[in-house]
Protein backbone atom coordinates (compact mmCIF):
# COMPACT_ATOMS: atom_id res chain seq x y z
CA UNK A 1 0.00 0.00 0.00
CA UNK A 2 1.92 2.95 -1.01
CA UNK A 3 -0.55 5.56 -0.46
CA UNK A 4 -1.46 4.55 3.22
CA UNK A 5 -1.61 8.11 4.28
CA UNK A 6 -5.02 8.83 1.92
CA UNK A 7 -6.78 6.44 3.76
CA UNK A 8 -8.66 8.29 5.59
CA UNK A 9 -8.70 11.51 3.76
CA UNK A 10 -10.19 10.47 0.56
CA UNK A 11 -12.26 8.42 2.48
CA UNK A 12 -16.29 8.56 1.42
CA UNK A 13 -19.06 7.04 3.63
CA UNK A 14 -22.22 5.58 2.77
CA UNK A 15 -24.00 3.43 4.16
CA UNK A 16 -22.49 3.55 7.27
CA UNK A 17 -22.10 7.27 7.50
CA UNK A 18 -22.00 8.51 10.67
CA UNK A 19 -20.89 5.16 12.13
CA UNK A 20 -17.62 6.43 13.96
CA UNK A 21 -14.22 4.49 12.24
CA UNK A 22 -13.99 3.19 16.14
CA UNK A 23 -17.14 0.97 15.91
CA UNK A 24 -16.10 -0.28 12.66
CA UNK A 25 -12.94 -1.01 14.32
CA UNK A 26 -14.69 -2.68 17.11
CA UNK A 27 -16.73 -4.57 14.76
CA UNK A 28 -13.47 -5.98 12.44
CA UNK A 29 -11.40 -6.68 15.32
CA UNK A 30 -14.33 -9.48 16.36
CA UNK A 31 -14.08 -11.54 12.54
CA UNK A 32 -11.70 -14.54 12.16
CA UNK A 33 -8.27 -14.83 10.75
CA UNK A 34 -9.49 -15.72 7.33
CA UNK A 35 -12.12 -13.10 7.51
CA UNK A 36 -10.19 -10.03 8.62
CA UNK A 37 -7.03 -11.00 5.80
CA UNK A 38 -10.30 -10.89 2.94
CA UNK A 39 -12.16 -7.38 4.83
CA UNK A 40 -9.06 -5.65 3.15
CA UNK A 41 -10.36 -5.33 0.18
CA UNK A 42 -13.86 -4.28 1.18
CA UNK A 43 -12.34 -0.49 1.02
CA UNK A 44 -9.85 1.54 1.84
CA UNK A 45 -11.36 2.27 4.73
CA UNK A 46 -11.15 -1.28 5.95
CA UNK A 47 -7.83 -1.44 4.57
CA UNK A 48 -6.41 1.20 6.68
CA UNK A 49 -8.28 0.06 10.02
CA UNK A 50 -7.07 -3.59 9.48
CA UNK A 51 -3.12 -2.90 8.69
CA UNK A 52 -2.55 -0.28 11.58
CA UNK A 53 -0.61 -1.17 14.51
CA UNK A 54 -3.35 -0.03 17.07
CA UNK A 55 -5.41 -2.96 15.17
CA UNK A 56 -3.67 -6.07 16.92
CA UNK A 57 -3.97 -4.59 20.48
CA UNK A 58 -8.25 -4.47 19.82
CA UNK A 59 -8.10 -7.42 18.29
CA UNK A 60 -6.68 -9.23 21.18
CA UNK A 61 -9.45 -7.40 23.26
CA UNK A 62 -12.39 -7.82 21.35
CA UNK A 63 -11.44 -11.30 19.71
CA UNK A 64 -12.87 -14.57 20.37
CA UNK A 65 -11.04 -16.32 17.80
CA UNK A 66 -7.33 -17.63 18.52
CA UNK A 67 -4.84 -18.78 15.93
CA UNK A 68 -2.73 -22.06 16.75
CA UNK A 69 0.40 -21.90 14.03
CA UNK A 70 0.91 -25.75 12.33
CA UNK A 71 3.93 -26.58 10.41
CA UNK A 72 5.12 -29.78 8.01
CA UNK A 73 7.30 -30.20 5.73
CA UNK A 74 5.46 -31.47 2.58
CA UNK A 75 6.75 -32.17 -0.93
CA UNK A 76 10.47 -30.38 -0.05
CA UNK A 77 8.22 -27.17 0.81
CA UNK A 78 7.44 -25.98 4.72
CA UNK A 79 3.84 -25.06 4.96
CA UNK A 80 2.73 -23.49 7.56
CA UNK A 81 -0.98 -22.89 8.90
CA UNK A 82 -2.75 -20.88 11.12
CA UNK A 83 -6.15 -22.26 12.67
CA UNK A 84 -8.09 -20.34 14.25
CA UNK A 85 -10.00 -21.83 17.53
CA UNK A 86 -13.12 -20.28 18.67
CA UNK A 87 -12.94 -19.95 22.53
CA UNK A 88 -15.95 -18.76 23.02
CA UNK A 89 -17.89 -21.57 21.86
CA UNK A 90 -20.04 -23.63 24.14
CA UNK A 91 -20.22 -26.34 22.27
CA UNK A 92 -17.24 -27.75 21.59
CA UNK A 93 -16.90 -26.36 18.58
CA UNK A 94 -13.80 -24.96 18.98
CA UNK A 95 -12.66 -25.95 15.94
CA UNK A 96 -14.83 -23.96 13.62
CA UNK A 97 -14.66 -25.50 10.07
CA UNK A 98 -12.03 -26.33 7.37
CA UNK A 99 -12.46 -21.97 6.68
CA UNK A 100 -10.85 -20.99 9.65
CA UNK A 101 -7.67 -22.60 7.96
CA UNK A 102 -5.13 -20.11 6.38
CA UNK A 103 -2.65 -22.27 4.86
CA UNK A 104 0.99 -21.25 3.47
CA UNK A 105 3.47 -22.79 1.84
CA UNK A 106 6.33 -19.83 1.01
CA UNK A 107 8.03 -20.53 -2.48
CA UNK A 108 11.04 -23.25 -2.86
CA UNK A 109 13.68 -20.61 -3.88
CA UNK A 110 13.41 -17.08 -1.91
CA UNK A 111 14.15 -13.14 -2.38
CA UNK A 112 17.41 -11.56 -2.21
CA UNK A 113 18.86 -13.86 -4.80
CA UNK A 114 19.56 -16.61 -1.69
CA UNK A 115 19.05 -19.96 -2.77
CA UNK A 116 16.93 -21.10 0.20
CA UNK A 117 15.69 -24.59 0.26
CA UNK A 118 12.89 -24.28 2.52
CA UNK A 119 13.28 -28.15 2.85
CA UNK A 120 16.13 -27.49 5.10
CA UNK A 121 14.24 -25.02 7.02
CA UNK A 122 12.32 -25.57 10.67
CA UNK A 123 9.93 -23.22 12.78
CA UNK A 124 12.27 -22.19 15.66
CA UNK A 125 9.35 -19.73 17.17
CA UNK A 126 7.12 -17.41 16.95
CA UNK A 127 6.86 -13.88 18.42
CA UNK A 128 4.05 -11.57 17.75
CA UNK A 129 3.02 -12.84 14.60
CA UNK A 130 6.22 -13.58 13.12
CA UNK A 131 8.13 -16.85 12.78
CA UNK A 132 11.41 -17.35 12.68
CA UNK A 133 12.84 -20.37 10.77
CA UNK A 134 16.05 -21.64 10.64
CA UNK A 135 18.01 -23.85 8.61
CA UNK A 136 19.96 -27.27 9.60
CA UNK A 137 22.68 -26.03 8.05
CA UNK A 138 25.20 -23.79 9.85
CA UNK A 139 25.51 -20.31 8.23
CA UNK A 140 22.67 -20.73 6.37
CA UNK A 141 20.62 -17.08 6.79
CA UNK A 142 17.71 -17.42 9.23
CA UNK A 143 14.24 -16.77 7.60
CA UNK A 144 11.55 -14.13 9.09
CA UNK A 145 8.24 -14.77 7.88
CA UNK A 146 4.63 -12.86 8.52
CA UNK A 147 1.93 -15.17 7.56
CA UNK A 148 -0.46 -12.99 7.33
CA UNK A 149 1.16 -10.07 5.20
CA UNK A 150 3.11 -12.46 2.96
CA UNK A 151 6.81 -10.84 3.93
CA UNK A 152 10.30 -12.66 4.21
CA UNK A 153 12.97 -11.32 5.45
CA UNK A 154 16.48 -13.40 5.56
CA UNK A 155 19.10 -12.51 8.41
CA UNK A 156 22.82 -13.42 7.37
CA UNK A 157 24.59 -15.50 9.26
CA UNK A 158 27.96 -14.51 8.23
CA UNK A 159 29.93 -17.83 9.58
CA UNK A 160 32.86 -16.99 11.74
CA UNK A 161 36.07 -19.33 11.99
CA UNK A 162 36.38 -20.94 14.93
CA UNK A 163 32.74 -20.69 16.40
CA UNK A 164 29.47 -22.51 15.66
CA UNK A 165 25.79 -21.31 16.37
CA UNK A 166 24.31 -23.94 19.29
CA UNK A 167 20.84 -20.96 19.75
CA UNK A 168 18.92 -18.86 18.17
CA UNK A 169 15.71 -17.11 18.60
CA UNK A 170 13.18 -14.26 17.66
CA UNK A 171 12.35 -11.58 20.23
CA UNK A 172 10.40 -8.14 20.39
CA UNK A 173 11.56 -5.34 22.34
CA UNK A 174 7.86 -4.18 24.68
CA UNK A 175 9.22 -0.95 23.99
CA UNK A 176 10.16 -0.22 20.53
CA UNK A 177 8.48 -3.17 19.01
CA UNK A 178 11.90 -3.73 16.84
CA UNK A 179 11.91 -7.05 16.45
CA UNK A 180 15.60 -8.92 17.16
CA UNK A 181 17.20 -12.22 16.89
CA UNK A 182 19.28 -14.06 19.20
CA UNK A 183 22.12 -16.23 18.71
CA UNK A 184 24.62 -17.82 20.87
CA UNK A 185 27.67 -18.54 19.50
CA UNK A 186 30.12 -21.65 21.18
CA UNK A 187 34.17 -21.02 21.11
CA UNK A 188 36.33 -23.67 20.14
CA UNK A 189 39.42 -22.02 20.45
CA UNK A 190 38.98 -21.54 24.12
CA UNK A 191 39.25 -24.62 26.09
CA UNK A 192 38.85 -23.08 29.38
CA UNK A 193 34.93 -22.86 30.47
CA UNK A 194 35.60 -18.88 30.45
CA UNK A 195 34.15 -17.31 27.66
CA UNK A 196 33.25 -20.40 26.25
CA UNK A 197 29.86 -19.06 24.92
CA UNK A 198 29.50 -15.59 23.23
CA UNK A 199 25.62 -14.16 22.31
CA UNK A 200 24.69 -11.64 19.55
CA UNK A 201 22.52 -10.02 18.30
CA UNK A 202 20.88 -8.21 15.51
CA UNK A 203 17.91 -5.68 15.02
CA UNK A 204 15.48 -6.83 11.90
CA UNK A 205 16.41 -4.56 9.15
CA UNK A 206 20.15 -3.26 10.76
CA UNK A 207 21.86 -5.76 8.84
CA UNK A 208 24.45 -6.04 11.87
CA UNK A 209 25.54 -8.50 14.48
CA UNK A 210 26.11 -6.99 17.41
CA UNK A 211 27.56 -8.39 20.94
CA UNK A 212 25.44 -8.51 23.85
CA UNK A 213 27.31 -6.88 26.35
CA UNK A 214 28.09 -8.86 30.08
CA UNK A 215 28.81 -12.33 30.10
CA UNK A 216 25.88 -14.82 29.69
CA UNK A 217 26.59 -16.77 32.96
CA UNK A 218 24.84 -19.63 31.17
CA UNK A 219 25.44 -23.27 30.45
CA UNK A 220 24.58 -24.13 26.43
CA UNK A 221 26.51 -27.33 27.02
CA UNK A 222 24.45 -30.32 27.18
CA UNK A 223 21.62 -29.28 24.31
CA UNK A 224 22.50 -29.95 20.91
CA UNK A 225 20.65 -27.13 18.75
CA UNK A 226 17.51 -29.55 18.09
CA UNK A 227 17.13 -29.43 21.81
CA UNK A 228 16.12 -26.10 21.04
CA UNK A 229 13.80 -26.30 18.13
CA UNK A 230 9.99 -26.03 19.05
CA UNK A 231 11.06 -24.94 22.46
CA UNK A 232 11.43 -21.19 22.29
CA UNK A 233 8.64 -19.59 24.53
CA UNK A 234 8.47 -15.34 24.14
CA UNK A 235 6.76 -14.10 27.05
CA UNK A 236 7.16 -10.95 28.88
CA UNK A 237 9.51 -9.36 26.54
CA UNK A 238 11.80 -12.55 27.10
CA UNK A 239 13.02 -16.02 25.10
CA UNK A 240 12.67 -18.52 27.67
CA UNK A 241 15.04 -22.09 27.76
CA UNK A 242 15.56 -24.89 29.73
CA UNK A 243 18.58 -26.31 30.82
CA UNK A 244 18.71 -30.16 31.76
CA UNK A 245 22.27 -30.08 33.07
CA UNK A 246 21.45 -28.23 35.84
CA UNK A 247 17.81 -27.92 35.95
CA UNK A 248 17.12 -23.87 35.00
CA UNK A 249 15.37 -21.83 33.15
CA UNK A 250 17.24 -18.85 31.23
CA UNK A 251 16.02 -16.26 29.56
CA UNK A 252 16.91 -13.17 27.36
CA UNK A 253 15.24 -10.32 27.65
CA UNK A 254 14.84 -8.38 24.52
CA UNK A 255 14.50 -4.75 26.16
CA UNK A 256 17.47 -5.12 28.67
CA UNK A 257 19.40 -6.81 25.83
CA UNK A 258 20.33 -9.15 29.32
CA UNK A 259 20.40 -12.43 30.27
CA UNK A 260 18.55 -13.48 33.04
CA UNK A 261 17.42 -16.79 35.35
CA UNK A 262 14.04 -17.73 35.69
CA UNK A 263 13.32 -19.75 39.16
CA UNK A 264 12.89 -23.28 38.73
CA UNK A 265 12.05 -26.13 41.51
CA UNK A 266 14.33 -29.02 42.68
CA UNK A 267 11.01 -31.28 42.25
CA UNK A 268 11.21 -30.44 38.19
CA UNK A 269 14.51 -31.96 38.08
CA UNK A 270 13.31 -35.37 37.66
CA UNK A 271 14.02 -37.15 34.21
CA UNK A 272 12.26 -36.84 31.40
CA UNK A 273 12.63 -34.77 28.18
CA UNK A 274 11.43 -31.02 29.07
CA UNK A 275 10.35 -27.97 27.12
CA UNK A 276 9.29 -24.87 27.86
CA UNK A 277 5.50 -23.40 26.11
CA UNK A 278 3.75 -20.34 26.53
CA UNK A 279 0.23 -21.14 27.98
CA UNK A 280 -2.75 -19.04 26.96
CA UNK A 281 -0.49 -15.94 25.88
CA UNK A 282 0.49 -15.62 29.49
CA UNK A 283 1.90 -18.41 31.60
CA UNK A 284 5.35 -19.86 31.50
CA UNK A 285 4.69 -23.84 30.78
CA UNK A 286 7.05 -26.62 31.32
CA UNK A 287 6.09 -29.98 30.33
CA UNK A 288 8.51 -32.99 30.84
CA UNK A 289 8.10 -36.47 29.41
CA UNK A 290 8.79 -39.99 30.81
CA UNK A 291 9.75 -41.55 27.28
CA UNK A 292 9.95 -45.12 29.05
CA UNK A 293 6.69 -44.40 31.43
CA UNK A 294 4.37 -42.91 28.05
CA UNK A 295 4.00 -40.21 31.23
CA UNK A 296 3.69 -36.48 30.63
CA UNK A 297 4.20 -34.10 33.51
CA UNK A 298 3.10 -30.44 32.83
CA UNK A 299 4.11 -27.68 35.39
CA UNK A 300 2.56 -24.29 35.31
CA UNK A 301 3.96 -20.68 36.70
CA UNK A 302 1.17 -19.07 38.04
CA UNK A 303 2.76 -15.97 38.65
CA UNK A 304 5.59 -14.65 36.62
CA UNK A 305 9.42 -14.93 38.05
CA UNK A 306 7.95 -16.09 41.24
CA UNK A 307 9.63 -19.86 42.11
CA UNK A 308 7.07 -20.58 44.46
CA UNK A 309 4.44 -20.23 42.30
CA UNK A 310 5.17 -22.85 39.98
CA UNK A 311 2.45 -26.12 40.34
CA UNK A 312 1.96 -29.30 38.56
CA UNK A 313 -1.25 -28.93 36.57
CA UNK A 314 -1.55 -32.52 36.00
CA UNK A 315 0.63 -36.02 35.50
CA UNK A 316 -0.96 -37.30 32.19
CA UNK A 317 -0.63 -41.18 30.59
CA UNK A 318 0.10 -40.28 27.20
CA UNK A 319 -1.04 -42.02 24.08
CA UNK A 320 2.60 -41.21 22.09
CA UNK A 321 5.47 -40.08 22.97
CA UNK A 322 4.87 -36.63 22.49
CA UNK A 323 4.27 -34.32 25.00
CA UNK A 324 0.65 -33.13 26.15
CA UNK A 325 0.78 -29.09 26.07
CA UNK A 326 -1.51 -27.03 27.17
CA UNK A 327 -2.39 -24.14 24.78
CA UNK A 328 -5.31 -22.14 25.37
CA UNK A 329 -8.33 -21.40 28.04
CA UNK A 330 -11.31 -21.68 26.22
CA UNK A 331 -15.23 -21.17 27.33
CA UNK A 332 -14.27 -18.27 29.52
CA UNK A 333 -11.60 -20.47 31.14
CA UNK A 334 -13.73 -23.31 32.04
CA UNK A 335 -12.13 -25.78 29.80
CA UNK A 336 -7.96 -26.37 28.57
CA UNK A 337 -7.33 -27.08 25.21
CA UNK A 338 -4.69 -29.34 24.81
CA UNK A 339 -2.54 -30.65 22.16
CA UNK A 340 -0.60 -34.45 21.84
CA UNK A 341 0.80 -35.86 18.98
CA UNK A 342 -0.46 -33.18 16.44
CA UNK A 343 -4.10 -34.47 17.96
CA UNK A 344 -6.45 -31.70 20.25
CA UNK A 345 -7.80 -32.53 23.18
CA UNK A 346 -10.09 -30.22 25.83
CA UNK A 347 -10.19 -30.81 29.29
CA UNK A 348 -12.79 -29.46 32.05
CA UNK A 349 -10.53 -27.03 34.02
CA UNK A 350 -10.97 -28.18 37.38
CA UNK A 351 -11.11 -31.95 36.58
CA UNK A 352 -7.77 -34.16 37.39
CA UNK A 353 -8.01 -37.08 34.66
CA UNK A 354 -4.49 -38.89 34.34
CA UNK A 355 -5.31 -40.54 31.30
CA UNK A 356 -5.24 -39.13 27.93
CA UNK A 357 -7.48 -41.92 26.85
CA UNK A 358 -10.24 -40.77 28.70
CA UNK A 359 -10.20 -36.83 27.71
CA UNK A 360 -12.29 -34.96 25.08
CA UNK A 361 -10.74 -35.34 21.88
CA UNK A 362 -11.40 -32.75 19.41
CA UNK A 363 -12.24 -34.19 15.40
CA UNK A 364 -10.54 -32.40 12.91
CA UNK A 365 -11.44 -32.78 9.35
CA UNK A 366 -8.50 -35.02 7.89
CA UNK A 367 -7.30 -32.96 5.32
CA UNK A 368 -6.89 -29.89 7.58
CA UNK A 369 -4.19 -31.11 10.10
CA UNK A 370 -3.07 -33.99 7.71
CA UNK A 371 0.42 -34.54 8.90
CA UNK A 372 0.52 -30.95 10.20
CA UNK A 373 2.29 -30.53 13.42
CA UNK A 374 0.59 -28.41 16.17
CA UNK A 375 2.96 -25.89 17.40
CA UNK A 376 1.72 -23.22 19.94
CA UNK A 377 -1.04 -20.59 19.93
CA UNK A 378 -0.13 -17.79 17.86
CA UNK A 379 -0.25 -13.91 17.24
CA UNK A 380 -2.01 -12.37 13.85
CA UNK A 381 -0.04 -9.89 12.81
CA UNK A 382 -1.46 -7.76 10.05
CA UNK A 383 0.44 -5.06 10.07
CA UNK A 384 3.72 -4.83 7.70
CA UNK A 385 7.29 -4.83 9.08
CA UNK A 386 8.74 -1.03 9.15
CA UNK A 387 11.97 -1.85 8.06
CA UNK B 1 -37.44 18.53 51.89
CA UNK B 2 -34.02 18.37 52.90
CA UNK B 3 -34.64 14.21 52.32
CA UNK B 4 -36.09 14.70 48.94
CA UNK B 5 -33.23 16.86 47.69
CA UNK B 6 -30.53 14.13 48.44
CA UNK B 7 -32.45 11.37 46.64
CA UNK B 8 -33.42 13.71 43.43
CA UNK B 9 -34.16 12.90 40.05
CA UNK B 10 -36.28 9.61 39.82
CA UNK B 11 -36.91 9.96 36.56
CA UNK B 12 -35.94 12.38 33.34
CA UNK B 13 -37.52 12.60 29.73
CA UNK B 14 -35.72 11.97 26.96
CA UNK B 15 -36.53 13.87 23.38
CA UNK B 16 -36.09 11.84 20.45
CA UNK B 17 -34.64 13.73 17.06
CA UNK B 18 -38.35 13.44 15.80
CA UNK B 19 -39.53 15.41 19.05
CA UNK B 20 -41.27 12.83 20.77
CA UNK B 21 -40.42 12.75 24.55
CA UNK B 22 -39.91 9.57 26.63
CA UNK B 23 -40.13 9.52 30.68
CA UNK B 24 -37.11 6.95 31.94
CA UNK B 25 -36.81 6.32 34.90
CA UNK B 26 -33.00 6.81 36.45
CA UNK B 27 -32.03 3.53 36.76
CA UNK B 28 -32.79 3.00 33.06
CA UNK B 29 -31.17 5.93 32.11
CA UNK B 30 -28.65 5.38 34.44
CA UNK B 31 -27.32 2.17 31.38
CA UNK B 32 -26.12 5.11 29.00
CA UNK B 33 -23.45 6.88 29.94
CA UNK B 34 -24.49 10.08 28.34
CA UNK B 35 -27.60 9.96 30.04
CA UNK B 36 -26.03 9.04 33.17
CA UNK B 37 -23.38 12.13 33.20
CA UNK B 38 -26.36 14.46 32.37
CA UNK B 39 -28.27 13.22 35.41
CA UNK B 40 -25.45 13.12 37.59
CA UNK B 41 -24.50 17.51 36.06
CA UNK B 42 -28.26 17.94 37.03
CA UNK B 43 -27.57 16.48 40.24
CA UNK B 44 -24.73 18.57 41.35
CA UNK B 45 -26.90 21.55 40.52
CA UNK B 46 -29.21 20.33 42.56
CA UNK B 47 -31.93 21.19 40.66
CA UNK B 48 -35.34 19.05 41.37
CA UNK B 49 -37.12 20.02 38.30
CA UNK B 50 -37.62 16.70 36.09
CA UNK B 51 -34.96 17.51 33.45
CA UNK B 52 -35.45 17.15 29.62
CA UNK B 53 -32.44 15.61 27.35
CA UNK B 54 -32.68 15.96 23.62
CA UNK B 55 -31.32 13.48 21.63
CA UNK B 56 -30.59 15.21 18.15
CA UNK B 57 -28.71 12.17 16.42
CA UNK B 58 -31.42 9.11 17.40
CA UNK B 59 -35.01 8.66 16.05
CA UNK B 60 -38.03 7.49 17.93
CA UNK B 61 -37.68 4.20 16.50
CA UNK B 62 -34.49 3.40 17.42
CA UNK B 63 -34.74 5.09 20.79
CA UNK B 64 -37.68 2.70 21.28
CA UNK B 65 -35.33 -0.19 21.15
CA UNK B 66 -32.37 1.25 23.16
CA UNK B 67 -34.51 1.92 26.16
CA UNK B 68 -36.22 -1.35 25.94
CA UNK B 69 -32.22 -2.69 25.57
CA UNK B 70 -31.66 -0.73 28.92
CA UNK B 71 -35.13 -1.90 31.04
CA UNK B 72 -33.88 -5.33 30.66
CA UNK B 73 -30.33 -4.82 31.55
CA UNK B 74 -31.65 -2.71 34.60
CA UNK B 75 -33.91 -5.12 35.69
CA UNK B 76 -30.97 -7.70 35.82
CA UNK B 77 -28.23 -5.55 37.33
CA UNK B 78 -28.07 -6.48 40.92
CA UNK B 79 -28.83 -9.88 39.32
CA UNK B 80 -25.37 -11.85 38.81
CA UNK B 81 -27.07 -15.21 38.65
CA UNK B 82 -28.89 -14.92 35.07
CA UNK B 83 -26.26 -14.39 32.97
CA UNK B 84 -27.32 -17.10 30.51
CA UNK B 85 -30.71 -15.83 30.56
CA UNK B 86 -29.96 -12.10 29.64
CA UNK B 87 -27.58 -13.67 27.40
CA UNK B 88 -30.62 -15.58 25.49
CA UNK B 89 -32.40 -12.53 25.48
CA UNK B 90 -29.59 -9.89 24.20
CA UNK B 91 -29.36 -12.17 20.95
CA UNK B 92 -33.09 -12.61 20.80
CA UNK B 93 -33.77 -9.11 20.99
CA UNK B 94 -30.91 -8.17 18.10
CA UNK B 95 -32.60 -11.23 16.14
CA UNK B 96 -35.01 -9.39 14.91
CA UNK B 97 -33.34 -6.80 13.10
CA UNK B 98 -32.82 -6.13 9.41
CA UNK B 99 -28.81 -4.81 8.85
CA UNK B 100 -30.46 -1.15 8.52
CA UNK B 101 -31.82 -1.10 12.19
CA UNK B 102 -29.00 -3.06 13.33
CA UNK B 103 -26.93 -0.15 12.07
CA UNK B 104 -28.92 3.02 13.31
CA UNK B 105 -28.64 0.68 16.41
CA UNK B 106 -25.09 0.48 16.87
CA UNK B 107 -24.77 4.18 16.03
CA UNK B 108 -27.35 5.14 18.37
CA UNK B 109 -25.48 2.90 21.10
CA UNK B 110 -22.43 4.52 20.36
CA UNK B 111 -24.27 8.25 21.10
CA UNK B 112 -25.43 7.69 23.94
CA UNK B 113 -22.59 5.63 25.34
CA UNK B 114 -24.13 2.07 26.04
CA UNK B 115 -21.19 0.45 25.60
CA UNK B 116 -22.80 -3.31 26.47
CA UNK B 117 -25.42 -2.37 23.63
CA UNK B 118 -22.56 -1.28 21.43
CA UNK B 119 -20.13 -3.71 22.24
CA UNK B 120 -23.24 -6.77 21.65
CA UNK B 121 -23.83 -4.91 18.45
CA UNK B 122 -20.67 -4.71 17.22
CA UNK B 123 -20.02 -9.23 17.88
CA UNK B 124 -23.82 -9.51 16.27
CA UNK B 125 -22.86 -7.61 12.79
CA UNK B 126 -19.56 -9.66 13.21
CA UNK B 127 -20.77 -12.83 13.87
CA UNK B 128 -23.50 -12.40 10.88
CA UNK B 129 -20.60 -11.24 7.95
CA UNK B 130 -17.79 -13.43 9.28
CA UNK B 131 -18.70 -16.03 6.25
CA UNK B 132 -19.52 -13.67 3.75
CA UNK B 133 -17.62 -12.80 0.44
CA UNK B 134 -16.04 -9.36 -0.22
CA UNK B 135 -18.87 -8.79 -3.09
CA UNK B 136 -21.32 -9.30 -0.41
CA UNK B 137 -19.79 -7.20 2.67
CA UNK B 138 -20.14 -4.59 0.55
CA UNK B 139 -23.30 -4.51 -1.03
CA UNK B 140 -24.44 -5.22 2.94
CA UNK B 141 -22.59 -2.26 4.14
CA UNK B 142 -23.47 -0.52 0.60
CA UNK B 143 -19.68 0.07 0.49
CA UNK B 144 -18.20 1.32 -2.82
CA UNK B 145 -14.90 -0.50 -3.67
CA UNK B 146 -12.23 2.35 -3.90
CA UNK B 147 -9.72 0.47 -4.72
CA UNK B 148 -7.53 1.10 -8.21
CA UNK B 149 -7.51 -2.52 -10.02
CA UNK B 150 -3.75 -2.15 -8.90
CA UNK B 151 -3.95 -1.84 -5.59
CA UNK B 152 -6.65 -4.68 -5.62
CA UNK B 153 -4.25 -6.39 -7.04
CA UNK B 154 -1.45 -5.64 -4.60
CA UNK B 155 -3.74 -7.01 -1.82
CA UNK B 156 -4.68 -10.16 -3.48
CA UNK B 157 -1.17 -10.75 -4.27
CA UNK B 158 -0.63 -10.35 -0.34
CA UNK B 159 -2.95 -12.56 0.56
CA UNK B 160 -2.34 -15.26 -2.20
CA UNK B 161 -0.12 -17.05 0.28
CA UNK B 162 -3.62 -17.51 2.86
CA UNK B 163 -5.77 -18.63 0.19
CA UNK B 164 -4.13 -21.31 -2.03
Amino acid sequence: MENNNDVRRNNERYYFDGVSSDVISSILARLPTKTTLNCKLVCKEWCGIIISPDFADLRSRHCSYSPIMLYRVFEERTNLMVLDIDRSNDDDAVITSVDAVVRFSPPPRLIDMTDIHYDDYTVVNECNGLVLLASWRRWDPFVICNLLTGEQVTVQQCSRPGLSVVDYGLGCCPVSGQFKVLRVLQNHNNKTSENKFVAEIQTLGSNQWRAVEGEAPLNFDTLGIGAFLESGAFLQGSLHRYSNLDNSIWSFNFSKEQFCQVPTLDDMKRGGYKCLHVFDHSFLVLTSLFKLLNQCEVWIMKEYGVKDSWLKLCVVDTLYCSPVVPMLRINSGRQILFSHHNEFYLLEACSDVADIRSWKKLMVPDDVCNAFKVMAPCHAKFTKLSI
Amino acid sequence: MASSSSSSLSRVVVKSSDNNLFVVNKKVASQSQLLKQCIDNMEEKGTNDVILIPLSNVTSNILTLVLEYCEKHADFADDDNNNQELKQWDHEFLKKFDYATLNSLTMAADYMVTKSLLNLCCQFIADSIKDLTVQQIRQIFDIKNDFTPQEEADIKNENAWAFR
